[in-house]
């Protein structure tokens, strides 16, 4: 016997045969709906599909990974790493920035898929390794439990049915009964229910049928105090589009802090508010991604970085917005008020230097232990981005003028 | 004092490994790597980045065609010596499926069952995939290309547009060893204007 026929016995003989759904019907996907439902979705940011969830049994399809995996980007350069959709683009809410809202002008067609069906795409495209798993959204229908049920039932069937064990990422929708959010806890890896904007008054300028405190704070508490007792392998997060209700960054940041710390998200999201026609915002001006991406800076220095909420408050201008520049040079202007010497430096003042990240300041550390920091291309070896380090570090003594701070 | 297990394992996949570079590696421990800074360190941290990142960009670029219920075949062609440890770690991700990876040249056959895993190199890909196919009685069914090309299009934010950073995530050369059709047809389409 070739090892060829032994592997094709060792096939033939395993009792993990795949439960799969019969995919004799694939040919009937309506292509139409996969493309609507999940253009519904491409303004979500969140693709992380990194989970700590163990999987043990072998009496599955698929599994997860630690560190998440990208299956393709788009010309946008964004990864693509789930199959993600809406349930429905049927929705009785009001926001005005949406192109499913009721309130809309656009005659688009209403699209729904039934839990089997959406299963079904979920698997075809996990098992030809498109992608990592699902993430499942939805517009609101009708009422919001009644399509919290259809979510659940897609996702129940693909876990129990199906014994899918790669990831799952499924919305919340705003005002969902707690009952239902219980029980989609169990099932999934990952909870997120968009809180959209800052507060309550900003809340007003996008919808009249969504009440800020009710259907969304007191929803993400549900989810983090159920998060504790029965556990969501990888959290619960939140996403905020930019610029649409008028607000500041320093507005965004302060939500940014109370999303942190009292509701407890692993992580939130920032996405540029671009105006979508036929909508009532259809007029509104662009929000240049510039302005998403020194947010997700400042993002980074309070969750990474670990700087005090009173040192990420120097970034901000007048107005509350923060600096064309990366806010972190900003912030370095403020708190170094004497050249670094990366030879007696603490790590944490080390990473108060901008072009200075965690690992370049931990192999700082480290290396000076052994032998001193004489030369600026040691520092290039350890990862310091040097062009922006420079104005900001004196070594043997030399530093160089504190001009380029500011030109910096 | 010694690299992990899995960094010498990356290490001496890379094609352009030395003896030199392993006999170093093997005098080292990761915060020697680390915090290095002399270029023979450098260079076997950069061997084993290598590795990693091509390991790490196959898992998620290979695409699979299904022979019946028991078989799952793509193309793939690394640059490293890493086609059995894709198809291993595919053939733990779908249990009693048998995964071949592969291209012109050579393939990885492997399987996942309550036995344990068993893997075979064979000759180029087209042979094991018709040789099993016989075997288990099956064909090739009709893949999910045109679905996956319809939900990737709706991906896309026109006005988020970013070749180059397109470029730098999925690298024309990774496409290539993946043989992405779909999103290299769209990227072409979406040159149009980019200078």
């Amino acid at each position: 016997m070739t090892n060829l026929e032994k592997i094709a016995r060792l096939a033939e003989e395993s009792k993990y045969d795949v439960v799969r759904p019969e995919m004799d019907s694939k040919r009937e996907f309506d292509l139409q709906k996969v493309s609507a439902l999940g253009e519904g979705t491409k303004h979500d940011v969140c693709a992380s599909t990194a989970t700590p969830r163990m999987v043990d049994s072998l009496d599955r399809i698929g599994t997860v990974s630690s560190a998440g995996i990208c299956h393709s980007f788009t010309p946008d350069g964004r990864c693509v790493s789930l199959f993600k959709t809406l349930y429905t683009n049927g929705c009785s809410q009001d926001c005005r920035y949406c192109p499913n809202s009721a309130s809309c002008g656009a005659d688009g067609k209403t699209f729904s898929y039934t839990p089997e069906e959406l299963a079904k795409v979920t698997l075809s495209l996990y098992q030809s390794n498109y992608v990592e798993g699902l993430f499942l959204s939805s517009g609101m229908g009708k009422d919001e439990d009644m399509v919290m049920e259809e979510l659940i039932e897609t996702v129940r069937l693909l876990r129990e049915d199906y014994k899918f064990e790669g990831y799952i990422h499924l919305k919340v929708l705003p005002g969902t009964s707690k009952d239902y959010i219980k029980r989609s806890i169990g099932l999934v890896d990952r909870l997120s229910l968009n809180i959209e904007t800052c507060s309550e008054s900003r809340m007003q300028e996008l919808t009249t049928t969504k009440d800020y405190r009710y259907d969304i704070l007191k929803r993400q508490r549900y989810i983090r105090d159920l998060k504790k007792r029965i556990g969501l392998p990888a959290g619960h997060t939140t996403q905020t589009i930019v610029g649409a209700s008028g607000e500041n960054d320093k507005e965004i940041f302060e939500s940014m802090l109370r999303e942190y710390r009292r509701m407890e998200v692993k992580r939130m999201y920032y996405s540029a508010f671009t105006p979508v026609e036929e909508t009532s915002f259809e007029e509104k001006e662009n929000v240049s991604t510039k302005r998403e991406h020194r947010l997700y800076q400042t993002d980074w220095l309070f969750r990474i970085y670990e700087f005090e909420p009173k040192e990420i408050n120097l970034a901000f201008d007048e107005d509350g917005f923060l600096p064309e520049k990366d806010p972190k040079i900003e912030i370095a202007r403020h708190v170094l008020d004497e050249s670094v010497d990366p030879n007696e430096a603490s790590k944490e003042r080390l990473l108060r230097v901008p072009g200075i990240g965690p690992k370049s300041a931990s192999r700082i550390v480290k290396a000076r232990q052994e032998e001193k920091i004489t030369k600026r291309r040691e520092l290039a070896k350890f990862g310091v981005v040097l062009k922006r380090a420079r104005p900001f570090l004196k070594l043997n003594g030399w530093k160089d003028t504190t001009l380029d701070r500011w030109l910096t | 004092m010694t690299l992990p297990d899995r960094d010498m394992e990356l290490l001496k996949a890379n094609e352009d490994v030395t003896l030199d570079d392993i006999e170093l590696a093997e005098k080292i421990d990761k915060d020697d790597l680390h915090t290095a800074t002399e270029e023979r360190l450098l260079r076997i941290r950069n061997l084993i980045r290598e590795v990693s990142r091509e390991i790490h960009k196959m898992k998620g670029f290979v695409r699979f065609k299904h022979v019946g219920k028991k078989l799952k075949y793509g193309y793939m062609k690394p640059e490293h010596d890493i086609g059995l440890m894709i198809s291993e770690w595919f053939a733990e991700r779908f249990p009693g499926i048998i995964i071949i990876l592969g291209n012109e040249e050579e393939s990885w056959v492997s399987i996942r069952t309550e036995k344990g895993i068993e893997s075979e190199n064979s000759g180029e890909l087209k042979d094991p995939v018709e040789e099993l196919a016989e075997i288990l009685g099956a064909e090739t069914e009709k893949g999910f290309e045109d679905l996956w090309e319809k939900y990737y299009k709706s991906q896309y934010a026109e006005e988020r547009k970013n070749i180059e950073l397109f470029q730098k995530n999925m690298p024309e050369k990774f496409r290539k060893r993946a043989r992405n059709v779909t999103e290299e047809k769209f990227y072409e389409e979406s040159l149009d204007g980019f200078e």
